[in-house]
């Protein structure tokens, strides 16, 4: 029955389509399984749509900042320790979507493609943060009502501190009750994007010194601003003839405007993208928002801002942060995690892919760039604040149109032995930056605790 | 609960997919050690001494590489003449090219007797039945697959007993009386069967594989309704047994068509008028206190009646009408019953039916057409239908309104992992018509990935197998028989398990064995008998009167 049998195509189809089919589905549920597993609904693991199957999170000192007893999902007993560690936590019902509740739901949870969600696997695995639950509490009253974050991390070891972002929420009530507050499930820190004002010249002069032979010696005139192709650049004092050392120590933006000129459009995005721009960097595999940099094809006037840190340019605080590390750290730094350590064997794996360091410039330019940005303290902002940290750093104000108030940026790092850190912070709407954000960062930095 | 639960559980959620895997191997090896072999009955020799040996009961004679008796002749038609046996003789029958037999030439059928010359084109042919060239087959012994039964039967204690250990106290007695009764059905099959020459459990293990899933999910999500799947079963093997006794007649199967046919009509019309509407179709008929579905009975006449209809190759014009007639009414009732899942799957078996006997392309693509319009015209004058089709590929969005049993079963299935978390101990099955519509789900989270795509695997096992039966069985009859319910039940299982994961429109069909409902599982048995009588009568063997069964 050769003949008949060879005309049963339409079976044969049938078999083929059927084992696409069959290919296709399980494929979905290898790529997506843990993201189906992870709705809500599904009772292994969720109830009232709350998430009660976890392993406990701890701070870095042991402090239990959430775990489950009971059947019930628990933080910590201190509401402020609650609201300063929310969205690196992250809440149950997957608001937050950069916190470790949802970022790690696998590895907390115990789920894996293997075994699914299997209940004799145990009750989830833990999490060791490398957080201070003390210091972003710290950080959470110095930013009192105002929006804003503050990330410090340990240049040599990438240890991530404090990691806050206001507004914030209480994760022990329902989340959906916080959503009035604008913005207030983002994670500043690694979902943040600002103009970042003056700190952007940070990277300006970082491009100075990798194209200009003559980078240090080098000099431009201010005259409360400059005029590039008949255009005005307004500056905020007369700051007469300044080399880049000056410029930088005053945040001279006739000065950094013509030092970007004179850099060109294609060097200075280069050395942006070095650093980070434009790029998504990872915290633990958890993306964040990308800084950007837009100087080739801008005319003349905008170019000019753009090395001063206006015209499109917007930054991630957490890339700004990895930029200050790397500076600190002499060229690169250990990559900044959230994550000490888990007892889930896919968690390792994910930490181990994790690590490792981000090289971002030369060792001589990181030291002229600390060097200057010490100086910018000891002659401009005032060393007396930053008492034994031998800070570096570098204040931005954002202006963000004509009617708001610009926000104000702070961004560095100690060079003190015992404080290895960078750090950055932003508050939103508070004007200056050496003000608000400059105090803020004394206050955490003062209380972060030295390291071993 | 049974105090050792946990550790057998966390033991036997290994061991079950290994042997699952286990099961697939040997099913794979047996498959390719059973090919039959060919046993010549019958033989045309040319002048030049070269020999065409027959050795099927039906076949083609032509020019073509799929010929029966492939001529090496430009002036040969591609399918030029058919030849078959019937009532104990040979007969030809001219196709695309002129015969003559003993210079005669052949207008309609023609019986063949030993020595009778013919010419087909410019070659000459002479007729030898009496004294063929006999293989000696007797020596070959296909494995029975014991080997496989008794991993199976592995299987099934090892699922039984993590059942038994998990409902301890509820179900203390049912559930070892169930498995057991399955494995005791099982093997006295295989120790009767195994007194039949050429006996093979290639077809059945996939079954009974698919069985035991459909009663582990029966014991978690309705034990109350064990008892009945199980008796439902047994009748069902039972009724397969009879059925496939009845289909080796070919020739009454041919007489009985037309009974079948208006017996199928009649009852599928009564319950399209007078039928009890569940989940949105009118498909139920309640009869002294028991519902059953007449649609799931429809398939085996629908089948029967398509390949009786297409009985011997040279007769089809009358019966092409019949045929075609009769499935457009069988198709019509079902739209009546709102029951489109079903019109589907006839459509699937029709065309593979009239794929198979008839090279009118141009008719199967109209009725593919036409199809594809009555698809349309559906949406548009059933609203519901629409609303389903409308979530289909973005379910996510409306996880919890149109989107519910998918995005619910695709949570489940993750949540199963590959492993799975255990019979009885998913959520899936808590919501209503997840143990027949979204049976796939149910199995995957509770018993794993693995068994799961075991249980996928089966019906291409089937689809596979049915395809070798077609080619060596001994007339298109069986051919199409079983290629057309491998095809009905492979479409039936892709409509259930794409449907419930949202690679296909949810159309709310069962998945033939596993799910939950007496009617489909026994109709699902009687079905297997196209199988089973493709298979117990390889290679033209009519005139021998073995005992089979
Ligand atoms: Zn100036």
């Amino acid at each position: 029955m050769k003949h008949t049998a060879a005309r049963s195509l339409a079976l044969r189809l049938l078999i083929l389509f059927f084992c696409l089919g069959l290919a296709l589905y399980y494929g979905q549920l290898a790529v997506r399984g843990a993201r189906f597993a992870s709705y809500p609904t599904n009772r292994h693991v969720y109830a009232d749509g709350r998430l009660v199957r976890a392993g406990a999170i701890t701070d870095r000192n042991g402090v239990v900042l959430a775990h489950t007893q009971d059947g019930q999902r628990l933080f910590n007993e201190n509401a402020e320790i609650r609201q300063a560690t929310v969205h690196a936590v992250g809440d149950l019902e997957g608001y937050v979507s950069t916190g470790v509740h949802t970022a790690f739901w696998a590895e907390l949870t115990g789920y894996d493609a293997v075994n699914g969600l299997y209940s004799g696997n145990g009750a989830g695995h833990n999490m060791q943060l490398t957080l201070d639950a003390d210091l972003c509490v710290t950080a959470w009253r110095a930013l009192g009502r105002r929006a804003g974050t503050v990330g410090v991390f340990n240049y040599n070891t990438g240890e991530i501190l404090c990691m806050v972002s206001t507004p914030t929420f209480d994760p022990q009530l329902a989340s959906a009750d916080a959503g009035s507050q604008k913005g207030v499930y983002v994670n500043r820190l690694l979902s943040g994007s600002y103009a970042p004002g003056s700190v952007f010249k940070v990277v300006t002069a970082l491009s100075v010194l990798q194209n200009l032979p003559d980078a240090q010696t080098r000099t431009f005139t201010c005259q409360r601003g400059v005029t590039i192709e008949d255009e005005w650049l307004s500056c905020l004092g007369n700051h007469g003839t300044v080399d880049l050392q000056t410029a930088l120590v005053k945040s001279c933006n006739a000065a950094f405007a013509q030092f970007a000129l004179a850099v060109g459009r294609e060097n200075l995005t280069r050395t942006a993208q070095s650093v980070g721009f434009d790029r998504t960097l990872t915290m633990d595999g958890i993306a964040c928002t990308q800084s950007h940099y837009e100087g080739i094809g801008a005319r003349s006037i905008d170019f000019g801002w753009s090395g001063i840190g206006q015209y499109n340019d917007t930054v991630n605080p957490f890339q700004y942060m990895t930029f200050m590390g790397a500076i600190a750290g002499g060229g690169s730094c250990a990559r900044p995690h959230l994550v000490a350590g888990t007892d889930s064997l896919p968690g390792k794996a994910r930490l181990l892919a994790n690590r490792g360091r981000v090289n971002m410039m030369r060792r001589d330019h990181a030291q002229v760039l600390g060097d200057m940005m010490r100086k910018a303290v000891t002659d401009h902002y005032g060393d007396w604040q930053f008492n034994g940290l031998e800070l570096c750093a570098k204040t931005g104000t954002a202006e963000i149109g004509d009617r708001d108030t610009p926000h104000s940026w702070f961004v560095g790092f100690c060079r003190a032995e015992s404080k290895p850190y960078a750090f950055v912070v932003v508050v939103e709407n508070a004007g200056s930056g050496l003000g608000a954000a400059s105090s803020i960062a004394a206050r955490v930095l003062q209380a972060a605790p030295s390291a071993e | 609960m049974h105090g050792l639960y946990p550790f057998y559980l966390a033991a036997s959620r290994w061991v079950l997919p290994a042997l699952a895997v286990l099961v697939a191997l040997f099913w794979v090896a047996y498959f390719r050690a059973a090919r039959p072999p060919k046993r010549v009955i019958a033989r045309f020799a040319d002048s030049q001494g070269a020999s065409y040996p027959v050795t099927v009961a039906e076949g083609f004679v032509g020019r073509g590489r799929r010929c029966d008796v492939a001529l090496p002749d430009e002036t040969v038609q591609k399918a030029h003449a058919v030849f078959y046996q019937k009532n104990g003789g040979w007969w030809i029958a001219s196709r695309r090219g002129d015969v003559t037999v003993n210079d005669v030439p052949a207008d309609g059928p023609v019986p063949l007797m030993d020595g009778d010359m013919l010419t087909l084109g410019r070659t000459a042919l002479t007729f030898v039945c009496n004294d063929p060239e006999q293989e000696d087959i007797s020596s070959f012994t296909p494995p029975t697959g014991a080997l496989l039964l008794v991993l199976l039967t592995l299987f099934q204690a090892v699922m039984g007993g993590q059942l038994c250990l998990r409902y301890w106290t509820e179900l203390p007695l049912m559930l070892p009386v169930c498995f057991g009764a399955l494995i005791a059905g099982e093997w006295l099959y295989f120790l009767v069967g195994r007194w039949i020459p050429h006996f093979h459990m290639l077809m059945e293990i996939p079954v009974l594989y698919l069985t035991t899933l459909g009663l582990a999910v029966c014991a978690c999500a309705s034990p109350e309704n064990l008892y009945k799947q199980l008796i439902c079963a047994l009748l069902g093997m039972a009724g397969y047994i009879g059925f496939t006794l009845l289909l080796r007649k070919e020739s009454w199967c041919y007489a009985l068509r037309f009974v079948v046919a208006g017996i199928t009509l009649a009852v599928l019309l009564f319950t399209a008028l007078f039928g009890t509407r569940i989940f949105g179709a009118r498909n139920w008929l309640s009869i002294a206190g028991f519902s059953l579905q007449p649609s799931e009975f429809a398939k085996i006449a629908f089948v029967f009646v398509g390949a009786c209809g297409l009985y011997v190759t040279t007769q089809k014009r009358l019966n092409r009408w019949f045929f075609l007639a009769f499935a457009a009414a069988v198709m019509g009732s079902l739209v009546l019953m709102v029951d489109f899942g079903a019109v589907a799957i006839f459509f699937v078996a029709l065309v593979i039916i009239l794929l198979m006997r008839l090279t009118d392309v141009r008719l199967v693509g109209a009725l593919v057409a036409a199809a594809v319009v009555a698809g349309v015209l559906v949406t548009v004058l059933y609203p519901y239908v629409a609303s389903r089709f409308g979530a289909w590929l973005h379910v996510w969005e409306v996880a919890d309104a149109a989107g519910y049993q998918q995005t619910r079963t695709l949570i489940a299935a993750a949540s199963g992992g590959l492993l799975g978390v255990g019979g009885g101990n998913g959520y899936l099955s808590g919501i209503a018509a997840a143990e027949t519509d979204l049976v796939f789900g149910v199995v995957s989270e509770e018993w794993g990935g693995l068994i799961a795509l075991g249980a996928a695997l089966c019906f291409v096992a089937l689809g596979v197998l049915a395809r070798r039966l077609a080619e060596n069985t001994r007339s298109a009859f069986y051919a199409i028989g079983v290629c057309a319910a491998a095809g009905m039940m492979l479409f039936q299982a892709a409509l259930n398990l794409f449907g419930s994961t949202d690679l296909l429109p949810l159309t709310g069909v069962t998945m033939m064995f596993v799910s939950r409902g007496g009617t489909s599982l026994m109709a699902a048995f009687w079905l297997m008998a196209y199988f089973k009588a493709a298979e117990a009568r390889p290679h033209g063997l009519e005139t021998e009167r073995r005992r089979y069964y």
